[in-house]
């Protein structure tokens, strides 16, 4: 009963600011225009006046796209079939668990690593927010607590990014030694099997490391926390003492999170759109995914809070006026 | 794997009839059992001899059985490992639109000019034996196909496999029975992509069509006029005649004959047929309409050309609709693929 009170109280959490809710989605669409500019102006390039243009209406030509990563960049080449099908989240979940996401082209990564710094921010501003609680989103507000919270924020960051490098790090040799362990076995099944085990270990390890981190950076705010290594560690007391509501909250959301991808996958549009109507309509389509996203990641930080509330919280954060 | 009368081939979990597997692999393998075991070439020397040909015929086999091969990406592959994907998903949408062929070509396109197949296989410039001995034997057979017709095409192969079976032929047997069968001089083709490196590529390099320039009596609502020196745009002024000129050009090394289509806005079409030779061609028509494109080798008979997109040209671009459509598409991956990055934060 706690874990769904804390999960409605998460969601309304997220959904109270729509303001805010903007704000984010716009981090998002001002990093990735200038990109998308620049692949925009290679694919209309490489496609010119040809006829080309006919079955890119109706499909992904292969052969066109074959051309095109041929004589590509490495950023060019990020366009790939399924990138612009109805799997692309997929692929994205795919790099997350192998840890490939930081082993694509420099320029992506370079982009990500913005987002990172800039997402810290705007983390910092919304826990500064869900706790404060006030009426109606002010970005002057916004901005201040996250500023006030940002460089705790990356210290986290660099404190977690050991921890996950180790998992990775440890699914680089785990897979490889399954692999090794049952290269003899005849049945696949078997294979899979061992394969999804060693996944699902890591899986656990990696949101292990994530949620005592959204609780370090809950108790950050609450707590109004100096050092991040003992807010890393009252993360990890937290967690451990309270291991069924902790991982209940996490794992009710992180299944969500899962069907997100697979709802777009099923029902997501086509890639028949040759209208300008159309094209419109997908990419709008596309962005209420990425809200729904964006929404359901401060669910999972709001939720968290509320947890944090009942049962973690030491000292509440006082008001602050906004003047 | 093929070894004598016996082969074997692999098939996954889960994968989905349509995405080529198991069916390619086991018409390629039980292939071999014609191109190696019974026509016994040297594969070591010689491997495109039995591994093109088999590539041809897997190709060829496998789209007459079948159909065309979906799209499938496999995910779930296990980190640090060379496996594949435990999870194929078939993708609908995404596919070869022009020629099914055109998958050994994104194989083949960037060793296209790397070495001579002509050379001993372990000679190869590296990472390439099995694009120049796979992908272009079975780009340069379905290009023989186009050219000769199915019937010679099958002719040669048939005759082929008969005189040498239980036999070790060498590349000029193939070359020999192909001449004798198709009965002309093929050395014009098997010099360039057997004994040569030459990349095909042709291109539509300009298209124009503007009012024919006139000087004399024209024709206006049943009155003559005198009209001099250069039209404008308006074909009126030059009697309602449209002067389009389309330069096509060989860009790669390769010679090849091809057919150089003009469609007009009034829906006529005009088909030239060129040698090709030459590095470039003027085709002059005046016409009572614009062009609204020009094609070269329209019915893609030479499926070594390297560079399909430039073989049409409009007279106007239009790709500005299909650049943003899979530009939003490719800039929503993007925007997730920034967000996964959040879940480091």
């Amino acid at each position: 009963m706690t874990i769904l009170r804390v999960l409605m109280r998460g969601l309304n959490f997220s959904v109270s600011w729509p303001k805010m809710l903007v704000w984010l989605w716009l981090v998002t669409i001002v990093i990735a225009l200038p990109a998308a500019v620049m692949m925009g102006e290679s694919i209309r390039t490489q496609i010119g006046p040809s006829l080309a243009y006919q079955d890119l209406l109706i499909e992904l030509d292969l052969g066109w796209l074959g051309e095109f990563r041929d004589q590509a960049s490495k950023f060019e080449k990020s366009l790939t079939a399924t990138a612009v099908s109805r799997a692309m989240f997929l692929d994205n979940v795919e790099a997350w668990f192998s840890g490939r996401l930081f082993e694509v082209d420099r320029a992506l990564v370079a982009l990500g690593v913005a987002y990172i710094l800039i997402w810290s921010l705007m983390l910092a501003g919304v826990l500064d927010h869900f706790a404060r609680g006030p009426d109606r989103f002010q970005l002057g507000l916004f901005l201040s607590g996250g500023a006030e919270y940002w460089f705790r924020f990356l210290r986290l960051v660099v404190i977690s990014g050991v921890l996950y490098y180790g998992v990775y790090r440890l699914a680089r040799w785990l897979f490889p030694w399954i692999e090794e362990a049952t290269r003899d076995v005849t049945v696949e099944r078997t294979v899979l099997f061992w394969n999804l085990l060693g996944a699902l270990g890591i899986l656990f390890l990696l949101g292990l490391v994530n949620m005592i981190f959204d609780y370090a950076k809950i108790a950050t705010v609450r707590e109004r926390r100096r050092s991040m290594l003992l807010a890393s560690f009252r993360g990890l007391v937290f967690v451990v003492t309270h291991p069924l509501r902790t991982f209940g909250v996490y794992y009710a959301l992180a299944l969500v999170a899962l069907l997100l991808p697979l709802i777009y996958l099923w029902f997501g549009p086509g890639t028949g759109q040759s209208t300008w109507t159309s094209v419109l309509l997908v990419f709008v389509l596309g962005q209420v995914y990425l809200v729904a996203r964006l929404i359901l990641r401060l669910t999972f930080y709001g939720s968290q809070l509320a947890l944090y509330d009942l049962f973690g919280r030491r000292r509440t954060l006082e008001f602050r006026g906004t003047g | 794997m093929e070894y004598p009368t016996l082969f074997t081939a692999g098939t996954r979990l889960f994968n989905p009839f349509g995405g080529g597997s198991p069916e390619g692999v086991t018409i390629h393998e039980a292939g071999h059992q014609f191109w190696y075991a019974l026509v016994g070439n040297n594969e070591f020397e010689y491997a495109w001899l039995d591994e093109g040909l088999n590539t041809f015929s897997t190709s060829r086999t496998y789209n007459v059985a079948y159909g065309e091969e979906q799209y499938v990406k496999r995910y779930f592959k296990p980190p640090g490992t060379d496996m594949r994907g435990f999870f194929p998903l078939m993708l609908d949408g995404i596919r070869y639109s022009g020629s099914f062929w055109q998958e050994r070509m994104n194989g083949y396109r960037l060793a296209a000019t790397s070495d001579s197949q002509a050379i001993p296989t372990y000679m190869y410039f590296p990472s390439t034996g099995s694009k120049l001995s796979y992908s272009k034997t079975a780009l340069w057979l379905a290009t023989l196909e186009n050219y000769l017709g199915w019937d010679t095409l099958q002719a040669i192969l048939s005759t082929f496999f008969e005189r040498w079976k239980f036999r070790h032929p060498k590349p000029e047997d193939f070359f020999a029975v192909a001449e004798e069968v198709a009965d002309q001089d093929l050395d014009w083709f098997f010099d360039q992509v057997y004994r040569a490196a030459e990349e095909f590529d042709y291109a539509i390099e300009s298209v124009k069509s503007k009012s024919a320039a006139v000087e004399g009596m024209v024709d206006r609502e049943g009155e003559l006029e005198y009209v001099a020196g250069p039209a404008d745009d308006d074909a009126d002024d030059a009697g309602g005649v449209y002067r389009t000129e389309v330069v096509v050009r060989r860009v790669g090394g390769g010679i090849f004959p091809v057919d150089v289509l003009m469609v007009f806005e009034d829906g006529e079409e005009v088909r030239e047929s060129w040698d090709g030779r030459y590095r470039w061609r003027k085709f002059v028509e005046e016409r009572p309409s614009k062009l609204s494109y020009a094609v070269v080798d329209p019915d893609f008979i030479l499926l070594l050309d390297t560079n399909r997109t430039n073989n049409s040209r409009l007279r106007e671009s239009q790709a500005t609709l299909p650049a943003v459509k899979w530009t939003t598409r490719w800039m929503l991956w993007l925007q997730d693929f920034l967000a996964t990055f959040g879940f480091f934060v």
